[in-house]
């Protein structure tokens, strides 16, 4: 399987999807392409491995691997909300402001709900940076890159012209909005967009000071406006066969592999024939070969229930996918020796 | 079953908890467990509601096993919210039309979040008998959640809102009412995950936690009269999840059943919560 420009990788928590992420970006740097891996939030242990363990600054890092009989060089990130953020909206006036705005602030902590559009601008920024061959993106878990990736809608509902223009005007940022022509229409679009009475309201409920920090806030973000438009735009860049493969992945348990259709369905406007699911954790190979005592009817209909259980899985995500690939489940608690194993499984069954 | 049923109980601290929360790493069993707390709470004749916060097949699951559900919807929620606030509906009303608002609400998770969590809140003071079980969306949500209180109290310094985030900080950070449950699985990354989870949580304040474990092999009995018998790959999962559990020392473990359906599994599991102390 050819390594593209983005590799996306989807799936629900606790499925290994950022193991399984790393190890394909290990293995497309085995194969001597220069790879930058974007992650969020990995295990500790993980992050050990690839030595991400005190880096918070979202910067890249080059690790070096060993992994059986060679040494691979890759790039990784640990994604990090504000400091992508920070650099996105960085211009001189507003750098104080931003520095010290609370909101700001709250809004870019690892769970404060920009981890998505966050991880889209990282990639896209790395992408213009151009140092790199394939970047692969560990999506932050569950449906929610893909609820983000469909909410574009919402999010140029919230860039809406008049609103931009009504908090210019509250903000008094612009030179154009003290002349009397312009004020008028604003005043006219205030009222019947109803954002002043809004403030008004606010003020009541939430008080002064949140209200002149959230109008800051506001008028920031929308002086950035064309910067989260274009990461909206970047949907079209994904949907590109040529640029990038998806992979979904799950494991081989019933709701996983529920989750993982249930997500690549809402993808499916996004993605395009080269998408995968990988299912991980697989029991088939282990218990295909094993053959308990004829005596003992437990053992035997717990190998047939759970053998039949799992092929039944495959199916219906072959069906789903029209490529489905399973990685044995590795039983070895270390992190490196799992890493090892998912690499050659690569190698061997897709390379 | 009728046996299980009938030596089952809890004790006094455990039934006294207003709201637990269920969570976890993302499929460790989160639905299962929080479904089992219901159904044992509700076999002692407790007033329970299963709240999902991200509403998926386990509402039918629920339904299935009788246990009563709540369902909040985020823009009725927050109507309802302000409409207190003001103590105008119609403004309420007005305020969730404005498309300002909406986009606003939209772009902003962490909002919806505390205000459904109010909501929540005013459900179980106006209710002294109730107890709430929610089965909370994964690790990273779950603390974005409950951080949302503490995000917006260092936004909101005066106004009405910042007096409503006193009492739900109360209410939150008293281990009496709020019960936090990590479900963990046996592996090490899992258990892993798991510790980290909590030192977050106690660092935001909340004692009352409970480690639950799932799908754990070795506390399967009936596959454990067979250890002898069992291939090496199985001996092998079970050493290595032995390990893992060690290290959590969890307070509840679940078996791993081989065959059940998701009903089945939850009347199997309910047992294992047979005095546990949440405390």
């Amino acid at each position: 399987m050819e390594g593209k420009s983005v590799e996306i990788f989807c799936g629900t928590g606790g499925v290994g999807k950022t193991t399984i992420a790393t190890s394909r970006a290990c293995y497309l740097a085995s194969l001597g392409k220069k790879v930058l891996l974007i992650t969020i939030d990995p295990a500790k242990r993980l992050k050990q491995l690839l030595n991400l363990e005190n880096t918070k600054d979202g910067n890249i890092h080059s690790i070096q691997l060993d992994i059986g009989e060679e040494t691979i060089s890759l790039d990784a990130i640990l994604m990090h909300p504000r400091t992508t953020l920070l650099r996105s909206l960085n211009s001189k006036e507003n750098e104080g402001t931003l520095k010290d705005n609370h909101i700001i602030k709250v809004l870019t902590k690892p769970y404060g709900g920009m981890n998505e559009i966050m991880a889209i601008l990282e990639v896209q920024y790395r992408l213009d940076q151009n140092q790199h061959d394939c970047i692969i993106l560990d999506t932050p878990p569950g449906k929610h890159f893909i609820d983000f990736l469909n909410s574009s809608e919402k999010i140029n509902n919230f860039f809406d012209k008049r609103f931009i223009d009504i908090f210019q005007y509250i903000g008094n940022k612009t030179e154009e909005s003290s002349s009397f022509s312009f004020s008028k229409k604003i005043i006219t679009k205030i009222v019947s967009t109803g954002v002043n009475k809004l403030l008004t309201y606010l003020e009541i409920v939430t008080g002064n000071e949140f209200l002149e920090e959230f109008k800051e806030t506001v008028i920031v973000l929308y002086e950035r406006k064309d910067f989260f438009l274009k990461a909206l735009r970047f949907q079209e860049f994904l949907g590109k066969k040529d640029l990038s493969n998806w992979f979904f992945v799950t494991s081989a348990e019933q709701h996983k592999i529920e989750d993982a259709i249930s997500i690549a369905e809402n993808a499916d406007v996004f993605t395009h024939e080269d998408k995968f699911c990988l299912i991980n954790k697989c029991l088939g190979p282990y218990l295909e070969e094993w053959s308990p005592d004829k005596q003992n009817q437990l053992l035997e209909s717990m190998r047939s229930t759970m053998l039949e259980r799992e092929n039944k899985l495959k199916e219906s995500a072959q069906k789903q996918f029209g490529q489905a690939v399973d990685f044995p489940e590795v039983l070895e608690a270390e992190p490196s020796l799992q890493l090892n194993s998912l690499i050659d499984h690569w190698r061997k069954t897709l390379g | 079953m009728k046996d299980h049923i009938q030596n089952f109980s809890l004790p006094r601290c455990t039934l006294s908890k207003r709201l637990f929360v269920v969570t976890g790493k993302g499929g460790t069993g989160k639905t299962t467990i929080a479904l089992s707390i219901s159904y044992a709470l509700k076999q002692l004749g407790k007033k329970v509601l299963y709240y999902q916060s991200m509403p998926d097949s386990a509402q039918s699951l629920a339904l299935s096993l009788d246990i009563p559900t709540l369902d909040l919807e985020l823009y009725q929620s927050t109507e309802e919210y302000i409409a207190r606030k003001l103590g105008q509906k119609t403004i309420a009303n007005w305020i969730l039309k404005t498309p300002f608002f909406k986009s606003l609400l939209d772009i902003l998770p962490s909002l919806g979040d505390m205000i459904l969590l109010g909501h929540l809140l005013d459900k179980l003071q106006q209710d002294p008998e109730l107890t709430i079980v929610m089965d909370a969306p994964s690790t990273g949500h779950t603390l974005s959640f409950f951080e949302s209180p503490h995000n917006f109290k260092s936004i909101f310094k005066t106004g009405l809102l910042a007096k409503d985030i006193d009492q739900m900080f109360n209410f939150l950070n008293n281990p009496e009412s709020l019960f936090f449950v990590i479900v963990s699985l046996p592996t090490a990354m899992a258990v892993q995950e798991s510790k980290e989870l909590e030192t977050q949580l106690k660092d935001l304040n909340f004692d009352g936690l409970d480690l639950f474990i799932n799908n754990y092999l070795y506390a399967n009995k009936e596959l454990l009269k067979y250890q002898n018998s069992l291939p090496e790959f199985l001996n092998k999962k079970i050493n290595l999840e032995n390990e893992a559990v060690a290290a959590l020392s969890p307070k509840i473990k679940i078996p791993f059943f081989i065959k059940g359906s998701p009903e089945e599994i939850i009347q199997e599991s309910f047992p294992y919560l047979n005095g546990w102390e949440a405390n």
